[in-house]
């Protein structure tokens, strides 16, 4: 029915523009175009300007800690104030674009660069003020769009999170590192937390800076680091912090099962804060902001080897006196294969019930009576 | 585009006026919460499945019509994940498939599992399935929105 009614009663050109950008503004693009060629010749020429015109995603934005706090009566005003700038503007640009202005005239009613042009319109929405404001970032962007939205997605990220600086650095480095968005953004993660550390406090944009560890910054960054340089010291950082935890938050309760061999693979427990991290460090998740949770006694994280090399982490949770497996994640989050899950589930099942919270058995002979 | 007549009426169709076709929505005689007002009577409310609206195409109808998140293209239903979940064709489908359970003789939304049927849910969801692949292939096949 759909193909019929496309067919039909549809603007084929429109169709044919709306579709080169993301689902979410298809219709939005569909709508503007069916009704202007004027539209239509803009979402070839300037997707970018186009989707902020006739979208709905190019919104007032704020930054730094703003969300983190109710707003004041003052910001409220201010994002007031901004949304009707807003709304003023793109009517503006709306008869900017009918009367046949100059691309650049709609351009500047938007407040968008020109040179904004150049990304494609399935990354379009991608775009976001940061580069508005420094558009010199977008001269290293890769021309394919898989390439392209990892980069839109992680310079802008880059920029607020730690400085201009890093976002012009990370805009030509990120081109060179390979794999997904989750990668791609665990590793710019890692460095980007090694160069706010050996930062001046007064550099940060956005978030509060974060003093810990900068004693261990031996180097800190340059813009001319090559990528593999800065990938070598924010290791060397991250293993220098992980090994001076300390203090009683770095110990952790005793394992709930003992380590486990099963075929190639080991299950092996995660006893301190510093392993936890270096866990979360290798395999680029999360795992290493659940230090509380398992010293609280409400879960408990398991490292997963094949040959000695980690290939998932292991959530295990209680509920009435049974372990059960909350999650498991490969490298980068992604689901875990399922011979690992497999494996887990027989070895989980295998187990004894858990003693209640804070006794836990000392010896073999004392876990085979529990 | 085929037609069986002993399908019954299509619950999603082409919305047609003087000047042509002019998009694609819900036919007037599955808005049952309309066709009961006509009747006199005043439903419960949340009596009836709430019917998606209509997706208008043709340029001149679009003045006046609001958009709803459609994508434009054929789509691939039939998972409750995916990159067409929230659009408005998948809405359009799922009304669709949803009818073809009620002509299967299982109602939709399924009646709820009491604690004496043990598993009835996971049966019947069995069993919708193969009806209506079975008793409404015909139907399915003539007013599928992929």
């Amino acid at each position: 029915l759909i193909g019929a009614a496309l067919e039909a009663a549809a603007d084929a050109d429109a169709v044919k523009a709306a579709r080169r950008f993301a689902f979410a503004h298809r219709e939005n693009i569909y709508r503007a175009g069916a009704l202007s060629r004027r539209v239509l010749q803009l979402t070839e020429t300037f997707p970018v300007l186009a989707l902020a015109i006739y979208g709905e995603h190019w919104k007032v934005r704020t930054y730094g800690a703003r969300n983190a706090e109710p707003l004041s009566s003052h910001e409220r005003l201010w994002i007031w104030d901004a949304e009707e700038d807003l709304r003023l503007r793109k009517s503006e640009a709306i008869k900017l674009v009918v009367a046949g202005a100059r691309l650049r005239d709609v351009a500047g009613a938007m407040g968008i660069p020109m040179a904004l042009r150049h990304i494609r319109p399935g990354v379009a929405h991608l775009a976001t003020e940061v580069l508005c404001r420094h558009p010199e970032l977008l001269r290293a962007m890769p021309d394919t769009v898989p390439s392209s939205r990892i980069w839109l997605r992680v310079v802008p990220w880059a920029h607020n999170r730690v400085s201009t600086e890093f976002a012009e650095w990370a805009a030509r480095q990120v081109p060179q590192i390979p794999g997904s968005l989750n990668h791609v953004g665990g590793v710019l993660g890692d460095i980007a937390d090694w160069v706010r550390a050996g930062m001046p406090p007064n550099s940060l944009l956005g978030e509060r800076p974060i003093q810990a560890g900068r004693q261990f910054v031996v180097r800190p960054f340059t813009p001319s680091m090559s990528l593999k340089t800065a990938m070598t010291l924010s290791a060397d950082w991250h293993e220098a912090v992980a090994n001076n935890l300390d203090g009683p938050n770095s110990s952790f309760p005793d394992p709930w099962y003992p380590p486990a061999r099963l075929g190639d693979y080991e299950i092996l427990p995660i006893e301190d804060a510093a392993s936890l991290y270096r866990e979360g460090t290798a395999m680029h998740h999360c795992v290493g902001t659940y230090g509380d949770a398992v010293q609280r006694g409400d879960l408990y994280i398991y490292s997963i080897r094949h040959n000695g090399d980690r290939v998932a982490t292991l959530a295990l949770g209680r509920h009435n006196g049974r372990a059960y497996l909350v999650q498991i994640r490969g490298p980068c989050n992604t689901d875990s294969p399922k011979p690992i899950v497999a494996t887990v589930q027989r070895w989980l099942c295998a187990q004894k019930p858990l003693p209640p919270r804070g006794v836990l058995p000392a010896t073999d002979a004392e876990w085979s009576a529990a | 585009m085929k037609c069986d007549p002993e399908a019954g009426p299509m619950p999603v169709e082409l919305l047609r006026d003087g000047r042509g076709l002019y998009g694609i929505g819900v036919s007037d005689l599955f808005d049952f919460e309309a066709v009961a007002w006509s009747c006199g009577i005043e439903p419960e409310p949340y009596t009836f499945e709430r019917p998606p609206g209509s997706l208008i195409l043709r340029p001149d109808g679009l003045p006046d019509s609001t958009p709803r998140g459609a994508v434009l293209q054929k789509i691939a239903g039939g998972f409750r994940r995916g990159p067409f979940m929230r659009t408005h064709e998948e809405q359009l489908r799922r009304f669709i498939h949803h009818e073809a359970l009620n002509r299967a003789a299982l109602l939709w939304p399924p009646p709820q599992d009491s604690p004496s049927d043990g598993g009835l849910r996971t049966r019947y969801s069995r069993y919708a399935i193969a009806a209506s692949i079975t008793v409404c292939d015909n139907f399915l096949s003539t007013s599928s929105i992929t």
